[in-house]
Order: C-alpha cells, then structure tokens, then sequence
C-alpha cells in the first residue's frame, strides 16, 4: 500500500529581524535602507523525512520551540516549507486549536457551521451531522445563545464536538486536548483512539505523555527542528522523559535555558524543593511536606500574576494542576525579583519520578489570557515509601497512598 | 482522491476550481460579517442609510446656503446621494477588505484555504450596505422625478457598481497585502481615502477643478467615471463614454495589481500575520 503520508527532506527557514519573525513596519524598511541588515536565519524545520501507512498514528512531542507546530502547518499547506517535499494522500484535516473561527457575537449554531465550513466541511455534512454535534457537545439548551455567555467549558466541548465529527482521513492535532475539564477529556481521548481504530491516520502533537501512549502506535520526539528519535511509542517515550533528568537534588536552575514560550515579561530563573525541615532536597518519603519555592523575575509590572503549577507522573500523565486562585493566592501589581512558595502538606504520592511543570500567565479573561513563561519538566523529584513498610507500593497500586479513618460501627 | 503535493511555493497561481471548492466558507465568511456587524448596531440597516443621509443634508447646505452655487440638471440632493453611496461602497470594501487579513489572521494561521476569499468576502458586507442604501436612492428619484426610472438607469447603475466594486476590490487587496507585510500601514489608508474623497465627484463635479492635465489627472480616479455614469442616467445627459473608458481600464489595472501582489505576499501570509 502507498503510504499516506511521505515527507522528504522539509525544511523551513524564518527570517529573525530585530528578533522577532514575520511582518515589518514601513518605518523599519526605511530606516534599515542602506545598513547592514541584521537579519538572521532560523531554521524551525530541518530535513524532516518520514512516511506514514493509512490507519497509523504518531505522536509528535518535543519541548517548546521545538518545531512540532510548524510541522503540523506545514503538512496542512498552513505554511510553505522552504525546501523539501511532501504527498498527501487524503482529506486532510488540521485542528490546531478547537473553534478556530468561533464568532462570540453567533449562537451555537451559527457557530457550528461556520466553524464546520472553515474546517472545510460541507453545509450538507454539517446538516446530517448536526444532531450528532449538538449531543456530543451537551450544549442542547444553549444552541440559540450567543456564545458570548456561554462558559469556557461548554465554548471548549462545541468546538471539539465539531473537530471530532469531521471525519476526514488525515487528522493533525495540536495539543486540542488541553481545553476542557478532566472529564471532558477523557471523552475526546476516547473519541480520537475511536478514529484511529476507524483507520483514520493521525497526526498528535502533545505534552500529554499518558494520552501519546494510550493513543499513538509510533512517536517522534523533535528538537531543535530535527526528529531525534522516531519508533515505538513506549520506547520513544520513555527515552525522552529520561533526558529529562535534570539534576534531582531538590534545585533547579533555569536562567540558561533558552526557546522557552510565552512573551517573556517574567520568567521562572529556579525551582527549589524543599522538605518541612525547610531543607533542599529531590527525594521525598510519603506524609513528608513538599515545599515549591519558585523564584521568578518580572522585568515589567505586571497587573496580575498567575501561576500554575502542575504535578506529572513519571510517565507523563497529568497527577494534578495547581492554580494560585484555587487556594485564594493572587500576585498583584509585581516587579523584579520575587520568591513564591507553596507547600504541599502531607503528600501522599506513591513511590515514583514526578515532575513539576509550571506556567506564569496573565489574568483569564474571556477565556483569553497573554503567557508570559512556561516551563515544562522543570524540576522532578522522587518519592520514596518509608511508611508502608508492611507491604509493596508499586504502579499498580495507584497514585495515592491513602490512609482513610477506619471504623466499627 | 482528496490528496494535495507540498513543495516550497513563491508565486501561487490562482486555482479558479479550488476558489469554487471552497465557495460556501466564501459565502458563509460574507453572511458571518453582516450578521455580526447588523446584530451589533443598535439601529440595524437604519444605521447604514443614516450615515449618506447625514452627509447629503450637511453638504446641500454647504452648497446652497454658504458656497451659493448652482448646479446643472439635477436636485442637489439627489447629484450629493448619488455620489455618497457610490464613495461608500468604494471607502468601505477599500477598509473592510484591507483589514480582513487582519481581523481574520487567527483563522488564516490555523487552517488552509485560498486566501482570496478572506478579502473577496470582506467586500460583500459592503455591496450588502450598498444595496441597503439604494432603496432611499430608488426613494429619493421618485420623489424628485419618476421619469428617471428607466432601464437606461439601471444598465448605467450596474456598469457603475462594477467599476467601483472592482477598483474597490483592486485597492482593497493591495492594502490587504500591505498590511500583511506592514503592520504600520494601516494607519495610512484612512487618510488617503479621505484625501481621495475630494478628489472624487461625490460632492461636487470635478469640473471644479478645473480643465487640462489636472482634469485628466482627476479622471484616472475610477469613481470619477463610475459616479459620472451613474449621474448621466439621472440628468438625462449623454454619457462620457471615453471617461467610462478610462475608468474601466483603471479598474482592471488595479484589480490584476492586487492579485499579483496578494498572490505574493498570500503564500507567506500565516508566517506574517
């Protein structure tokens, strides 16, 4: 059979001016006529090679900057490559955020057709499928409201509902799974492995290690604009995160790390963990306190400042998120240097390598908000079991160690 | 089969059968932006006839009570409303079309379709506009004069419209493509459809300004001959066809400009936006 996909040699190049790509200004035009241009070249893609079988599905992952999306827009015509070259065989289509073209001014079911048409679905389809897009995104009350009042929940499920009923041959996903609510996940997870189970061949860039792994047959890691590793999917994985071991001993420095997202207003410089005798260290035994202190630079005020800390398991899989709000901490009006802690008290993680991912975001509002710094696998630490001496905790013993109040009645 | 190459591309040659794959995003970007934008004015299509109305009252006692001039052949009234809707038709695709790229960048970045429907599209609200404010034009000749309702008018009417869509759609799709590749653009073109304004017959003849190499300067403007036509029809005098002429030919030099442009800057546009 011939591959759906095949891809030779796909390179992409970006012209850096004054640090940044894309448009320009008149005004720079003129005044850099006649001065050495400070141009740079920036490869984001470099001899990508690889071909696909129909029905197969491969996971894209890769820390930030590292040219997954790009390679994403590329495959769906987003963006022309520079050099290389690439056949599709199939109706591909792209999904690099749910609800692209979702209008807050137009009810769901505006919104559900027009956003069905951009992602190039016929009216036809869309009229056979409407039944079916409206029950899966469970917004049957609200379709004739303005999605304007509708909440970030229900604006996430209508514009998955729509991705997941297009049908195509070729599906390229970028981190969509990251909106919703934990259970709305779990069902758009089970809706992509349905694709792929229904030959559909799928393209899934993610952070989530547990979903590549319950999903995708193969995987790629891609840095620096080049796929490092291509294979399996366990194997793929396992050996990424392992490269991940930054030193474990409980402090983590982060100032020389470059290509990191967000617009760099502040930036996370260290992580340090701490135990409750206030003491450094990666190694942490259950009922202990965890103590994150985050030091973080803000080279502007910064109105309001958000963080969001969050807990991975060893093998990727989201353990917890922890926004600043949920515990009613809020940084308001900063500047320059600032150390946060938060303390985990009598953490009850069983026995494993965790890792700690944390995100510096403005204020949400209209479910939009401006990153400023996120950093993934910043720090990991180890959990050791001192206290169930009687028995094993293994993986197959859950993530928790719990020890409820036991009674006779 | 649904299969497509990938291959670094410079000039994107215009896909006419592709342009009609994607006909319904077409007409479905077009029918998204009347509805939001007659969803979000308080006074809906009233709104839309207000502003030339506004316009034709200040500027009839502009001309009849402080400027004192006459004018030939036709209620002034109706000559300053004639050329209002026309000037609007052409101000508003020239900025609707030229900020589409803008307004519709999150899309453009994040799917593939051709696109020309992005600016193509962002004209229709204006043509819709148009159409809105032609029935007070309709109103305004059955008050002044019945007899001018004839199929001349309305054959002169179309050959007008096309003019003035078609330079509007040509200029609109340069700025498209400026603005595109400079982000400080933008600010120019609100100004230079002011100055062009004047320099258009909406308001008064360019007669005015006298004759000669000015005047033929002046005609090279694609509106002069678009609004003349229109106003032909109205005062019953025989049309400038030599000025149509022109006109036409500036149209389609303007719209084979945008296009070649468009089409560069098209193929890098998810990169510049």
């Amino acid at each position: 059979m011939k591959p759906i996909i095949e891809v030779e040699s796909l390179s992409k190049k970006y012209n850096v001016r004054n640090g940044r790509a894309g448009f320009k200004t008149i005004r720079e035009s003129i005044t850099s006529l006649g001065l050495a241009r400070n141009h740079k070249n920036f490869w984001a893609l470099k001899d990508i090679t690889f071909t696909m079988q129909p029905g197969e599905t491969m996971g894209i992952i890769g820390g930030n900057g590292a040219g997954k999306t790009t390679l994403l827009k590329v495959l769906a015509r987003i963006t022309n490559p520079t050099r290389g070259h690439g056949i599709i065989r199939g109706r591909v289509a792209s999904l690099l955020e749910v609800g692209t073209g979702f209008h807050p001014e137009l009810n769901g079911k505006e919104n559900i057709y027009l956003n069905g048409v951009i992602l190039n679905l016929k009216k036809k389809e869309i009229d056979n499928r409407f039944e079916e897009i409206v029950e899966f995104a469970g917004v049957r009350e609200f379709i004739n409201m303005p999605i304007k009042h509708y909440s970030t929940g229900m604006w996430a499920r209508l514009a998955f509902s729509v991705a997941a009923h297009l049908e195509p041959e070729i599906l390229l996903i970028d981190e969509v799974l990251s909106v919703g609510d934990a259970e709305f996940q779990k069902k758009s997870l089970t809706k992509m492995n349905e694709l792929s189970k229904h030959g559909r061949t799928v393209l899934f860039v993610s952070h989530n290690m547990a979903a590549v792994r319950q999903i995708c047959s193969r995987c790629m890691v891609i840095g620096g604009g080049e796929i490092k590793r291509i294979g399996e999917t366990n194997e793929v994985v396992n050996a990424y995160l392992e490269s991940f071991n930054r030193s474990s001993d409980g402090f983590i420095d982060l100032t020389g790390m470059e290509k990191r997202k967000g617009s760099g207003k502040a930036r996370l410089k260290a992580i340090e963990l701490r135990n409750q005798d206030n003491k450094i260290t990666g190694t942490f035994s259950i009922k202990e306190d965890l103590s994150i202190h985050l030091l973080i630079v803000a080279f502007d005020t910064i109105k309001a400042l958000k963080i969001i800390v969050e807990i991975k398991d060893s093998g990727g899989g989201p353990v917890c998120e922890m926004y600043d709000s949920d515990s009613g901490f809020g940084l308001r009006d900063v500047k320059g240097d600032i150390h946060v802690s938060l303390t985990l008290k009598d953490i009850r993680l069983c026995p494993g390598k965790y890792y700690i991912t944390v995100s510096l975001i403005s204020e949400i509002m209209n479910y939009k908000y401006d990153s400023y710094d996120e950093v993934e696998y910043a720090a990991s630490f180890t959990m050791i079991n001192q206290v169930a001496m009687d028995r094993s905790l293994a993986s197959s013993s859950g993530l928790l160690y719990l020890t409820p109040d036991w009674l006779v009645h | 089969m649904d299969g497509y190459e990938i291959k670094p591309v410079k000039w994107l040659s215009i896909d006419f059968r592709e342009l009609f794959r994607y006909r319904e995003l077409f007409f479905f970007m077009a029918w998204r932006d009347i509805k939001v934008k007659y969803k979000q004015t308080v006074l809906g299509f009233l709104w839309v006839i207000l502003q030339p109305v506004v316009l034709m009252i200040i500027f009839t006692i502009l001309w009849q009570r402080v400027m004192k001039l006459g004018l030939p052949d036709i209620p002034y009234p109706l000559f300053a409303y004639s050329g209002l809707i026309f000037w609007g038709l052409f101000s508003s695709g020239v900025s609707n079309a030229g900020e589409s790229m803008i307004t519709n960048a999150n899309i453009v970045k994040k799917v593939y379709f051709p696109r020309l429907i992005v600016p193509s599209s962002a004209l229709i609200v204006s043509l819709f506009d148009f159409l809105m404010t032609l029935i007070l034009y309709f109103a305004l000749i059955l008050y002044y004069d019945p007899h001018i309702l004839s199929l001349k008018l309305i054959g002169f009417l179309l050959i007008s419209v096309c003019i003035t869509l078609g330079s509007s759609f040509g200029l609109g799709l340069i700025v498209a493509s400026a603005n595109t590749r400079y982000r400080d653009f933008r600010y120019v073109v609100p100004f230079l459809l002011q100055a062009l304004f004047f320099l258009s017959p909406v308001i008064a003849p360019l007669s005015l300004y006298g004759s000669g190499k000015i005047a033929f300067l002046l005609s090279l403007n694609p509106l002069a001959g678009a609004i003349d036509l229109s106003r032909a029809a109205l005062s019953g005098t025989p049309a400038d066809w030599q000025q149509t002429a022109i006109s036409l030919f500036v149209m389609v030099v303007l719209v084979i400009t945008g296009l070649t442009y468009f089409r560069k800057v098209e193929s890098q546009c998810a990169d510049l936006l």
